[in-house]
């Protein structure tokens, strides 16, 4: 409140008390983050080890302690944010999940058609987990006293993810023709190749739906929060990343043909042979290099797009993220991750999580005070979550 | 000593808006005050929840009826509850402490690497036990199917030397492993020196064209296939795949991501990458099955000098790790010699220098009563 107070624009002392009252003006409060690597570290390493040798009981504990770590020490206006999952409800979502990928990974072995089977029931079920997971996470964080909620239905998600699960069940359905070519005939590509084509044509307006759907859905208390729509800005930012991207992959292409060329070229296989390792290891390199550059340009541009399109009720978000600041994030957190054999990930962690939050400044154009708790049901099931957890679908905010 | 005095904010649960308070902890009991002294709630500090002490994140302590007060100063409220006997959970205290986090570092290691080395195999011997044979042979199907994609050609041998070959393998089997079935499989290596054979989960035995050429005329193509049957009763290369799932699955369970387990050629390659012990298991099942077939442990010796020829010649490392299956040679023939009954002194006859003979007369004999001395074979 001290901080609400405090870049609140000072009146003039010499002010008449009868000068018209100057309408209000948006307040600037930027997010502050004060967790550390170090105890980060702590945090990690000792609920590993209670992982381990809980044989993954714990993780679920884990998980909650973790969160609550970092939305604890992130700051708005004096006040922290608070997370609320259930370790035990957390711990039955994942068993659930875990079931699920048992039989889903035991299906392909059994059988391509049981496979397929199982595949397409995930798909499916899809949607219901996204939608679940949300309103897991929201509805158990908090700041101030109020709950955030995902206010949506079940039947909503499902009409908001329909083109990706149709988009879906083509591309697999494109790769399972190309599996079932006879031995000895030739496959056919042009399946593939057109669902790969709709793929890449509508993946920058899907990304868009499900995003104006994740933020459009959110409230904290009654606030209700929005996303404008923005489907051009999306294919802008991925054509963007494209052309961005295009000319480090060239250059990729160039330096692999220069160390194929100084090996001796293709026509003598066994200098080639020779040179494996340094060439293996050059382009591995150079695409992670590249993928991490075009990565940190793609994430920039997007997190900025989407919070300056985000707004709740009077209050607007921004961010300063950078595609060179996340560079730099990246890199340090990459080099040092490699050369600690991972010891050094919590601090990575706590790098990202303080970049991007101390990035961000919320423009509250009327009082904070001035919203109401929702009345929005609480979320006990966590089983979307633990799905979420389990195959990695993890989409943020 | 007055009770520590701290800062906080009240929240009411109904809408955002923030009180100020001040908060005394004394007795058992939480006060919340205005920071004029005006007294608004009082409760019983063993009903209140208290969120997790870190080292500088503001505490919320949740009040009945869903209010809560934050205090700002956490580390300052984590004393002051000590103070009252409110002291924070293990798990706290642990990870407030840089000597625990290393010693946890320690202990991770120690854990995984135990499981790695006691766990791990174990585990794998269960499930590979309790698996029915019907899984290990699709298994074992699908595995070959990938091989006969990348790794493997189709045979170049005569039908003849197959038949010839499969007589040689049955006629000692019948007597040496009259209870293990198996199926032979005849392929040549897409590249490099294919003198090598292995065993699929399932009893597939595939052998490679060099090896068969090159021990067409004597026994050690029997013990190396005698050897092979030790893996495929002894379930190793089912066990391997298992060990190497087990890794990949803990691996991506750690780095909290799934896709690892998409690629599962590496854990199929995984299962030719036998321990030492599961090498020296087999070797021993080798020898025994030379014996019961009526013959003596030497093929089993000049077998693996002959594999050790091999790799000697194809510069380690050369080949890919899945056709040099054979780590420490050397070791391993010393011990079959010993196992096996054959003469200390006895070296491999091929090609560093032969010293193949015992004492100055020249005299090579086994040591036990192994069946009549095979002939050692000659360089070949």
């Amino acid at each position: 409140l001290s901080e609400l107070a405090a870049s609140a624009p000072a009146a003039p002392a010499d002010a008449f008390p009868d000068a018209p009252v100057p309408p209000p003006q948006p307040q600037r409060l930027p997010i502050r983050f004060t967790g550390s690597g170090g105890e980060y570290f702590r945090i990690w390493i000792v609920n590993l080890l209670l992982t381990l040798v809980t044989l993954g009981v714990w993780s679920a504990w884990a998980k909650v302690r973790k969160t609550r770590y970092f939305w604890s020490n992130t700051q708005l206006a004096g006040a922290a944010f608070q997370y609320h999952g259930n370790p035990g409800a957390i711990l039955r979502g994942r068993l659930l999940a875990g079931a699920f990928f048992v039989a889903y990974s035991v299906a392909g072995r059994i059988s391509v058609t049981a496979g397929m089977v199982a595949g397409a029931v995930l798909m499916l079920l899809g949607p219901w987990f996204f939608y679940k997971s949300m309103r897991f996470k929201l509805a158990n964080t908090s700041w101030r006293g109020l709950r955030f909620g995902f206010d949506s239905t079940v039947g909503q998600a499902y009409a908001v993810l329909a083109p990706a699960v149709v988009l879906g069940v083509l591309f697999f359905g494109s790769l399972a023709t190309m599996q079932r070519t006879a031995p000895g005939e030739k496959p056919n590509f042009v399946p593939v190749l057109l669902a790969e084509l709709a793929l890449f044509a509508f993946w920058p307006w899907l990304h868009a739906r499900v995003k104006a759907y994740q933020h459009g859905r959110a409230r904290y208390g009654n606030l209700a929060f929005e996303l404008e729509p923005s489907t051009g800005a999306f294919y802008g930012v991925y054509g963007k990343t494209f052309l961005f991207a295009l000319p480090l992959f060239l250059l990729f292409g160039i330096a692999l043909a220069g160390v194929l060329a100084a090996s001796g070229g293709l026509e003598d296989p066994g200098a080639v042979k020779g040179a494996l390792v340094p060439i293996m290891v050059v382009s591995y390199a150079m695409l992670l290099v590249s993928y991490a550059l075009a990565g940190a340009f793609f994430t920039a541009r997007l997190q900025r797009l989407v919070w300056t399109r985000t707004h709740a009720g009077p209050a607007h978000f921004s961010t300063s993220v950078t595609a060179r600041g996340f560079m730099r994030v990246w890199l340090v957190n990459g080099v040092l991750t490699l050369l600690t054999v991972g010891l050094y990930w919590p601090w990575a962690a706590v790098a990202i999580a303080r970049y991007r939050l101390e990035c961000m400044t919320v423009e509250a154009g009327a009082p904070v005070e001035a919203v109401a708790a929702g009345s929005l049901p609480a979320e006990r099931s966590a089983t979307g979550e633990g799905a979420v957890d389990f195959f990695g679908w993890d989409v943020g905010l | 000593v007055s009770e520590p005095v701290l800062e906080g904010l009240l929240f009411d649960g109904r809408s955002a808006a923030a009180t100020p308070v001040r908060i005394a902890i004394a007795g058992g009991v939480l006060t919340v005050t205005t920071p004029d002294g005006v007294l608004l709630l009082e409760h019983d500090l063993a009903r209140l929840t208290v969120t997790e002490a870190f080292a500088t994140a503001p505490r919320q302590i949740g009040l009945p009826g869903g209010a809560a007060v934050e205090v700002a100063d956490g580390p300052a409220l984590t004393t002051a509850l000590a103070a009252a006997g409110r002291r924070p959970g293990l798990v706290d205290r642990l990870e407030a402490r840089w000597r625990a986090a290393l010693a946890a570092v320690v202990a991770c290691v120690a854990v995984i690497v135990a499981a790695y080395v006691y766990g791990l195999p174990a585990a794998a011997r269960w499930v590979a036990g309790k698996l029915p044979a019907s899984a290990e042979q699709r298994l074992g199907d699908g595995v070959l199917e990938a091989l006969d994609g990348n790794l493997l050609q189709p045979t170049t041998l005569s039908e003849e030397e197959q038949r010839a070959a499969q007589a040689r393998v049955d006629d000692a089997a019948r007597l040496g492993a009259p209870a293990v079935r198996y199926r032979l499989l005849f392929r040549s290596a897409g590249f490099g020196p294919s003198t090598n054979a292995f065993a699929l989960p399932g009893g597939t035995v595939v052998l490679l064209d060099g090896l068969v050429r090159g021990t067409a005329s004597d026994d050690r193509l029997v013990a190396v296939v005698g050897h092979e049957l030790g893996h495929v009763a002894r379930r190793h290369s089912m066990q391997a795949f298992l060990k190497s799932a087990g890794v990949g699955a803990a691996a991506s369970l750690l780095w909290g991501d799934f896709s690892g387990q998409a690629a599962a050629i590496p854990a199929a390659l995984a299962m030719f990458d036998y321990s030492r012990e599961a090498e020296r298991e087999a070797d021993e099942d080798g020898v025994r099955f030379l014996r019961a077939a009526g013959r003596s442990a030497l093929p089993m010796v000049d077998a693996l000098c002959l594999l050790q020829s091999v790799e000697l010649e194809a510069h380690l490392g050369e080949l890919p790790k899945l056709l040099s299956t054979h780590p420490k040679l050397a070791e391993r023939i010393e011990h079959v010699r010993d196992v096996g009954g054959v003469a200390p002194c006895y070296r491999c006859p091929d090609p560093p220098p032969a010293c193949s003979t015992c004492g100055p007369d020249g005299e090579d004999e086994p040591a036990t009563g192994g069946p009549e001395g095979t002939p050692r074979p000659g360089g070949d």
